[in-house]
């Protein structure tokens, strides 16, 4: 794929689905009204049958990481647990508190919920070929997608202290201000790693950041950003170990103690989409999101497409739950420790070398697009639009690009990539091995 | 030898104020009032010959004047000099004791409080230039062309050596101690950093073990012989419990919840019981009765899960239970009771008949 920064137009497989009704002899009205329809419709049910699943699977993956059975009374397995607990929570009697800001208290969910839910938008699931055309699965492709995903996940932090506010409980707001101080200190790091995703892949659309990582994942070049994102984004949906806004153990239940009923299945919903939203970020950003081999042919690309991102997402999910049943919680000064004096300082520093990869031209580091001119000409006035102009190609075709000093570069970027490697994989091996640095460190002198 | 009293390490002197609590106290209250008026004195003769010399000209015609006048000028204006650095010296020796407790490394350490005393006179010098003002004074010394710097006075170079040495010294201190801080924050993120896979590694191995638990009401663990749980009364083979009415469990328990009743039989002296009360509620399951009884009539079962809806009902009639529990039993052993009893009227031959005869 050749071209500049303004990429040909993509085509959803909705947009497919009202070609095809208007084929079939529907007016474009009624066919557009219809395709909203079925796409909302898809959605909601991929949400809600999406959530169910995932909470089982978190109780059964955490029930077994405890050596214990987890849920096993409902249904075969247990596998109709989280369907009762659902029941049981649509008919629940819905309370208010007396002394709650009654407005505030009944908006705070639904200000939570539908930022996640919109969210959903702009991931791409997958790829479908309709005759010889890929079309993406995807509710809405966005230009500004990352931009756009950020933007909507501020959001619901509005969601959380308004409820914090307004359950007028001390534990509530409590959890809400430790929900809000944390959501905004690991949004800085998130956004960092995610600035250094949309310069390896030179777009924000995030088709295009998977298409970016055509010949190498973006997790390689890009580790440090794809750990810091990963902590982040555990922070972000206010999972252990960073769950202190809703530390059973200190404030009850955070912001949503006073909520009961449909209004706590609401956040509980808001959750869990956004650990599948951060899971399916993470699959797009560093994995190449649908990318593997197309096992079943190019017929049945959707299919092998949706396995592969659907498997590296449970991947993710799976991890998450694994981080749960392993680290406990840390404090409020840790946390905030955390972020603002690693790593957003580490953030920085991958930035850095993103963009001294782009600048320089250095395939890997700038998910194989090469601009039209190197950054030493940059200030030829009369050549500098030439930076914007780029090529992007597979990883061998853009190293025959490149001249001769940029080859040094690169190489000389390779081998030190595989000396840290080596260095940090030994001193892990090392440590694992059972050579622990405060054996001799840490002792005082006598 | 004198032992020393232990008592007097209560007694405060002057260091138990500490260097970090004197170095906050002002000179001023650390110097003998002699040596105030002292450089009060000396600063004002100084200044006296300092005004002296730069409105009325004092030094003029000085090397017209006899020799037995110079040298009481030389005295008039060169003791004040030396007062003066006197009480500098003295002032820059505290002040240099100050900046020493500054900071953790300097605690304890005299060349640091020299260090800081050089530097401080070294500064001085710098800043006063007396040398340079000497030196032009004189107009001996010819100055220097250094490329790239200009015109010099070689003898400055011994201060710019000095103090060249002073800040490599200054810097590389500085270094070592930023050095050994972040090599120990290093060590620290990097042992935080190992843990995590290492925790990782601990519950991904607990993913594949067989869980600890049970699933209770299908699967029961095996409860050991020893067992202490619900009491019954035994009985041996014929269906007739052992309890003598000896009241000796009664007595033993520790809990008073044991209510025996008898009846004496007229025609066979014995005792009969009649009832046999346990309050299972307060019951502290520990076995007395059970070791205390002579014949093994009340026993600990290992059934647990006895669970009632009233507390009256954990109040357990063994004898009632006893009843129940050995009725057929007891039904058997009267049905071949009858039966012998009609054997032995038909004078059939029977085990019993043989023996007796034989």
């Amino acid at each position: 794929m050749s071209g500049s920064a303004f990429t040909p137009r993509t085509y959803t497989i909705w947009e497919d689905f009202r070609l095809w009704l208007m084929h079939a002899g529907l007016p474009y009205e009624l066919a557009d009204a219809l395709m909203l329809i079925v796409t909302f419709t898809v959605i909601l049910i991929f949400i809600l049958v999406l959530v169910l699943g995932l909470v089982l699977l978190e109780r059964k993956f955490l029930g077994w990481l405890q050596i214990r059975p987890g849920p096993n009374r409902v249904g075969p397995w247990g596998l109709l647990q989280t369907v009762a607990d659902a029941i049981k929570l649509l008919l629940k009697e819905d309370i208010i508190p007396m002394n709650a800001d009654k407005p505030t208290f009944v908006l705070a969910p639904i200000v939570m919920f539908i930022p996640a839910l919109l969210s959903l938008v702009v991931i791409p699931l997958g790829v479908a070929n309709i005759n010889g055309r890929y079309s993406y699965i995807v509710a809405q492709d966005l230009d500004i997608g990352l931009a756009y995903l950020l933007a909507i996940s501020s959001v619901g932090v509005i969601g959380i202290i308004m409820g914090g506010w307004a359950s007028n409980n001390k534990y509530s707001l409590y959890g809400a201000m430790r929900s809000v101080a944390q959501l905004i200190s690991y949004e800085v790091p998130m956004v960092l790693a995610l600035v250094s995703v949309a310069l390896y892949a030179g777009s924000l659309r995030l088709i295009d950041i998977i298409h970016a990582q055509q010949s190498i994942f973006a997790l390689i070049p890009l580790f440090p950003a794809f750990i810091i994102f990963l902590i982040a984004g555990v922070a972000e949906t206010n999972r252990a170990p960073f769950d202190l806004p809703e530390a059973e153990s200190e404030l009850v239940g955070g912001f949503h103690t006073e909520y009961s009923g449909m209004k706590f299945a609401l956040f509980f919903l808001a959750e869990y989409i956004n650990m599948f939203t951060v899971s399916a970020l993470i699959t797009v950003c560093f994995l190449g999101g649908w990318k593997g081999p197309a096992f079943l042919g190019q017929n049945l690309l959707w299919l092998s497409s949706l396995f592969w991102f659907f498997l590296k997402v449970f991947f993710f999910l799976l991890a998450f739950i694994w981080f749960r049943g392993t680290f406990p919680r840390i404090r409020v000064d840790q946390m905030m420790h955390f972020a603002w004096k690693f790593l957003i300082p580490v953030a920085i520093f991958q930035l850095l070398i993103v963009a001294w990869g782009v600048a320089y031209r250095n395939p890997i580091m700038s998910g194989g697009y090469i601009p039209k001119i190197s950054v030493k000409d940059i200030w030829d006035p009369k050549d500098y639009t030439g930076f914007t102009e780029f090529t992007r190609t597979s990883l061998p075709s853009a190293l025959r690009m490149l001249n001769d000093s940029e080859m040094v570069t690169f190489l000389i970027s390779v081998i030190g990539f595989i000396l840290l490697i080596l260095f940090i994989g030994g001193l892990f091996y090392r440590t694992l091995k059972g050579f622990a640095p405060s054996k001799t460190i840490f002792q005082e002198k006598p | 030898m004198i032992r020393k009293n232990n008592n007097d390490q209560n007694i405060l002197s002057d260091d138990a104020l500490g260097k970090e609590q004197m170095i906050h106290l002002y000179f001023t209250e650390q110097v003998p009032v002699w040596f105030k008026l002292f450089s009060f004195l000396a600063f004002a003769w100084f200044f006296l010959v300092y005004v002296q010399a730069r409105y009325f000209g004092l030094f003029e015609g000085v090397l017209e004047l006899p020799t037995s006048a110079k040298a009481i000028f030389s005295f008039y204006t060169l003791m004040p000099l030396l007062l003066v650095s006197y009480v500098v010296v003295v002032f820059y020796w505290w002040l240099a004791h100050v900046m020493q407790n500054f900071s953790e490394w300097g605690r304890d350490k005299l060349w640091a409080r020299v260090f800081w005393f050089i530097t401080l006179s070294v500064i001085t010098f710098i800043l006063i230039d007396p040398f340079d003002k000497i030196l032009k004074l004189l107009a001996r010394v010819e100055l220097k062309y250094i490329p790239g710097i200009g015109e010099i006075n070689p003898l400055n170079w011994v201060f710019f050596a000095v103090l060249t040495y002073l800040t490599i010294l200054l810097t590389w201190h500085y270094l070592k101690i930023a050095w050994d801080i972040s090599v120990k924050k290093l060590k620290e993120w990097w042992e935080n950093a190992v843990s995590i896979p290492l925790g990782l590694k601990i519950t991904l191995i607990h993913l594949f073990r067989p869980n600890f638990t049970f699933y209770y009401p299908e699967q029961k663990r095996e409860i050991p012989d020893y067992f202490r749980g619900r009491h019954i009364l035994d009985f041996d083979e014929t269906g007739e419990h052992l309890c003598i009415s000896c009241k000796a469990c009664e007595r033993i328990c520790p809990d008073r919840l044991i209510l025996i009743s008898y009846v004496k039989n007229p025609e066979t002296k014995k005792l009969e019981l009649t009832g046999f009360l346990l309050d299972n509620a307060r019951c502290s399951f520990c076995g007395l009765c059970e070791d205390v009884c002579p014949t093994g009539a009340v026993r600990h079962t290992d059934e647990f899960a006895y669970s009632v809806e009233d507390r009256g009902d954990l109040i357990l009639d063994l004898l009632a239970e006893y009843r129940e529990r050995s009725l057929p039993l007891r039904m058997k052993r009267a049905k071949e009771k009858e039966q012998e009893k009609v054997a032995q009227i038909a004078g059939h031959p029977t085990i019993a008949n043989i023996d007796a005869s034989s």
